[in-house]
């Protein structure tokens, strides 16, 4: 709507049928033209100079260019601009985006305060050299009087932004003055060129979007395969992965001149600089690699700084260069404060776990969708990093689990061989009571071998049923009413097995079967086995990160929790502490699985994960109490009460 | 004003009419001075920067626009005379139309160099006007050299009504020229 609406206003104007500013694809073929207007308001207004001056956004921001001028000592000197801050009559214009007529600038000084009456705080340092240097450029003999030296300048603007001003000197013959009339003439050819210009950029910035997005895209598939295949292969080079994301970024984000990641854990931080670019030097960079991508030589460095902080600044608005002489500066020989910063996040499961920085060239404005490839590329990392750690903490938990089941299975083989051995070979006697009970506690172990056996099989099952369909299901069969009797049973053995198996170092338990019958009086539908999963976990975790010579305590009770009645199965402890902050951490995977392996030398982190899905499946609750001031610790399954 | 000077104001309208440079008006000042045979014609104006009412001293006019017969007799072209010291300037301040017989001789005149001994000024007229302005700030002069003569009281009346529509003419001619501006071809035509 907008392009339409300028293109048409073009057509007008120009009383054209039809004008392609898309044709226009070099920056020459528009200040071309745009001279072209120059020599034209020129003609009209008789003027000795008519400049233009306009902010080419695409190099450097804040800064006019002189585009085109009609003043023969200005012509081809390209490079030349106008600061931001310009002291003197143009500034003004572009500081106060106003228009501005000097009838006499040699009058300048003598008329001063009247001229602020209508332009506040206007000034001209050059009204003093003004004479010499106008009868130079006019070749006025010295002596001679003056003609006036009429000025005008009218900014340039496209939908209220500043893009730059035009202006126009001296008559170079009678009528000597600018009017009225001619300052609103001038105001509308700088509505025109707004619209020219503005038009130009907006096209050049869109194919440059195209093309940066088509590009964006084929890399990123590129890389999504690669890291595909990767991951499916189990051998993800981080730091490789790292180095083509922000070769990626290089290759998307034109005006980027330094990349680095920066990561809040690992103390790694890594750096990729375009090589021997002439602004790069400024900066440090103790490279400990140089790695070779694409047509540019990088740098991948790391160091200890693991700091991140998230931030996205923009171009300095007033940095500018000094002023010049003829209010002109060069931009060949001095380099601009201004440019930009990206800092993208980068999150892996809803934790930001580093960032990406791209900082642009000293002059170079980022195009405006230089943020959202970075945005992208920082989502595209943080999913690339989330899923190769979920790979990694699968194949990991599964080794985990395989070394668990490993050693039950070959002591209940061993123990079993064994216990067969004396029973074959020993000459015992079926009433002899010692041997008898020897028996007993062998056959006790066994069955707390193969109780521990078959928890680690079935939080296999489990991990594979929620790694493969995301939720789990109770076994029909395996499901029917919990009775107190079967409570005790189930929790008497499973403290049992526990204190047999372990080192227990002086935890004792006590088990409250008074409380379980209350089952008698409600119902309860448990899946047996998840119960017997669920409660060993429980109790296994209570031995394990209990103190020494401490009381672990079994119950049962009855709680109403947001308006739904429930009975629950309490294991409480004295150990370390989890505080209210853990509790959900807690339910995650992998938690607490290196704390685990330190106590016991084994764990996979996945037993409360377990535990909290198993207690899902049966519309009940895992809730975990933090640690009282007397220092209980208390773990509750809470199980629906149905109604009868 | 009898029919001949009529005749004369509407030529010139027509002709300025017809104008597409602000050049125009110079035509303009050339038509009155060869309207009422005289030397050269001046229109003089104020800083039009500056909407200040009180003429403050030290104050100057400014040749806006202006057409001499053979270019002006050489030396320093007129550019700037004082309005305190001037007939142009009482001009303005009076708001009356001013007829001098001889500016070598009359005291109110501005006795500078190229009017005085270049030029060789003598008979004057100044009407004031308001050019581009809501208030009096310029004036058209027309200059006779050599003999002293006198602006007879029709083409006193003649000048008076070539001020008069001097400065919607001038406003006709910028129009002219702006719509010629923006409507040129050759602007951002790629061809």
């Amino acid at each position: 709507m907008r392009q339409s609406r300028t293109r048409s206003d073009i057509n007008k104007i120009l009383d054209e049928p039809e004008v392609d500013i898309k044709s226009f694809d070099t920056i020459d073929q528009i200040t071309l033209r745009l001279r072209k207007v120059c020599e034209k308001v020129s003609a009209t207004f008789q003027c000795i100079e008519t400049s233009l001056f306009l902010e080419n956004r695409l190099e450097v921001e804040n800064r006019y260019d002189l585009i085109a001028t009609t003043f023969e000592n200005w012509q081809g000197k390209k490079g030349s601009y106008l600061p931001f801050k310009e002291e003197g009559l143009t500034g003004w214009v572009l500081e106060n985006r106003r228009p501005v007529r000097i009838s006499n600038l040699s009058q300048f000084e003598k008329e001063k305060t009247n001229l602020r009456k209508e332009y506040e705080g206007i000034d001209w340092k050059d009204s003093f050299k003004l004479k010499p240097t106008a009868k130079k450029y006019l070749e006025i003999p010295k002596g001679s009087i003056l003609p006036p030296l009429s000025f005008m300048a009218v900014p340039v603007t496209n939908d209220r932004k500043l893009l730059g001003m035009i202006r126009c000197c001296t008559a170079r013959k009678s009528p000597w003055f600018f009017s009225k009339g001619q300052l609103e003439l001038l105001k509308l050819v700088a509505v025109q060129i707004g619209r020219v210009w503005n038009d130009w950029l907006q096209n050049i910035e869109d194919n440059e979007e195209k093309k940066t997005w088509k590009n964006f895209v084929s890399n990123i598939s590129y890389l999504n395969a690669r890291v595909r295949e990767s991951i499916n292969k189990g051998s993800v080079d981080e730091n490789t992965l790292y180095k083509q994301v922000l070769d990626l970024a290089g290759n998307s984000i034109s005006q980027a001149e330094s990349m680095s990641i920066k990561l809040t854990s690992g103390l790694k931080t890594h750096e990729i600089f375009p090589d021997e670019t002439p602004n790069s030097s400024r900066m440090a960079r103790p490279a400990i690699n140089t790695l070779r991508s694409g047509k540019n030589s990088l740098f991948v460095h790391q160091d200890s700084s693991n700091s991140a902080v998230l931030s996205v600044s923009a171009s300095d608005k007033n940095g500018s260069a000094p002023n010049r002489p003829a209010n002109l500066g060069n931009s060949d020989s001095e380099s601009s404060s201004s440019g930009g910063e990206l800092n993208i996040p980068i999150n892996v499961q809803n934790e930001m776990v580093g960032v990406i920085n791209i900082q642009a060239s000293g002059s170079k404005p980022f195009l405006p969708n230089a943020a959202r490839i970075a945005e992208l590329l920082g989502q595209q990392l943080g999913l690339y990093l989330s899923l190769w750690h979920s790979e990694k903490q699968q194949r990991q938990v599964f080794e985990d689990l395989w070394h668990q089941l490993k050693s039950p299975v070959g002591q209940v083989y061993a123990r079993a061989r064994s216990l067969l051995q004396g029973i074959t070979y020993k000459n015992w006697h079926p009433d002899d009571l010692e041997i008898v009970n020897e028996i007993r506690t062998e056959v006790l172990r066994l069955r707390s071998v193969a109780r521990k056996a078959k928890r680690v099989a079935v939080n296999a099952g489990v991990f594979t049923n929620l790694s493969t369909k995301g939720r789990l299901s109770l076994n029909s069969k395996a499901v029917g009413r919990l009775f107190s009797r079967d409570a005790e049973r189930i929790l008497t053995e499973g403290y049992k097995d526990t204190e047999i198996l372990q080192d227990t170092y002086g935890i004792h338990f006590f088990f409250n079967g008074d409380s379980f019958k209350r089952l008698e009086e409600i119902k309860v539908r448990v899946d047996y086995d998840f119960l017997e999963q669920a409660v060993n976990c429980l109790l296994d975790n209570a031995n394990k990160y209990s103190f020494a010579d401490t009381a672990v305590t079994i119950s049962g009770s009855e709680i109403i929790k947001d308006d739904k009645r429930y009975f629950y199965i309490s294991v409480r402890n004295k150990g370390f502490r989890i505080t209210s902050t853990e509790i959900i951490k807690l339910k995650e995977r992998g938690y607490r699985g290196s704390d685990a392996k330190m106590v016991t030398g084994e764990g996979s982190g996945i037993g409360l994960w377990v535990v909290d899905h198993i207690m899902g499946a049966h519309g009940g609750q895992l809730e975990i109490i933090p640690t009282t001031s007397e220092g209980w610790t208390e773990m509750r399954l809470l199980f629906p009460v149905l109604l009868k | 004003m009898n029919q001949d000077f009529a005749e004369k104001l509407s030529l010139i309208v027509h002709s300025a009419l017809q104008k597409k440079e602000l050049r125009g008006v110079v035509d303009v000042l050339k038509n009155v001075v060869e309207g009422v045979n005289a030397y050269g014609c001046v229109l003089w104006v104020k800083d039009p920067s500056t909407n200040v009412k009180n003429v403050s001293r030290n104050r100057s006019l400014y040749v806006f626009a202006d057409w001499f017969d053979e270019g002006g007799g050489g030396g320093e072209p007129i550019r700037e005379i004082p309005i305190e010291e001037s007939a142009n300037g009482l001009a303005i301040t009076s708001e009356e139309v001013i007829h001098i017989n001889d500016l070598q001789t009359d005291p109110r005149t501005f006795k500078g160099d190229y009017s005085v001994h270049s030029a060789k000024f003598t008979s004057m007229c100044i009407v004031p006007l308001k050019f581009d302005s809501d208030q009096t700030n310029a004036t058209l002069s027309v200059y006779r050299r050599g003999e002293v003569h006198p602006f007879t009281p029709d083409e006193i009346g003649f000048i008076k009504q070539v001020a008069r529509v001097i400065p919607s003419l001038y406003q006709s001619i910028c129009d002219k020229v702006g719509h010629v501006l923006i409507s040129t071809k050759s602007w951002m035509n790629p061809k």
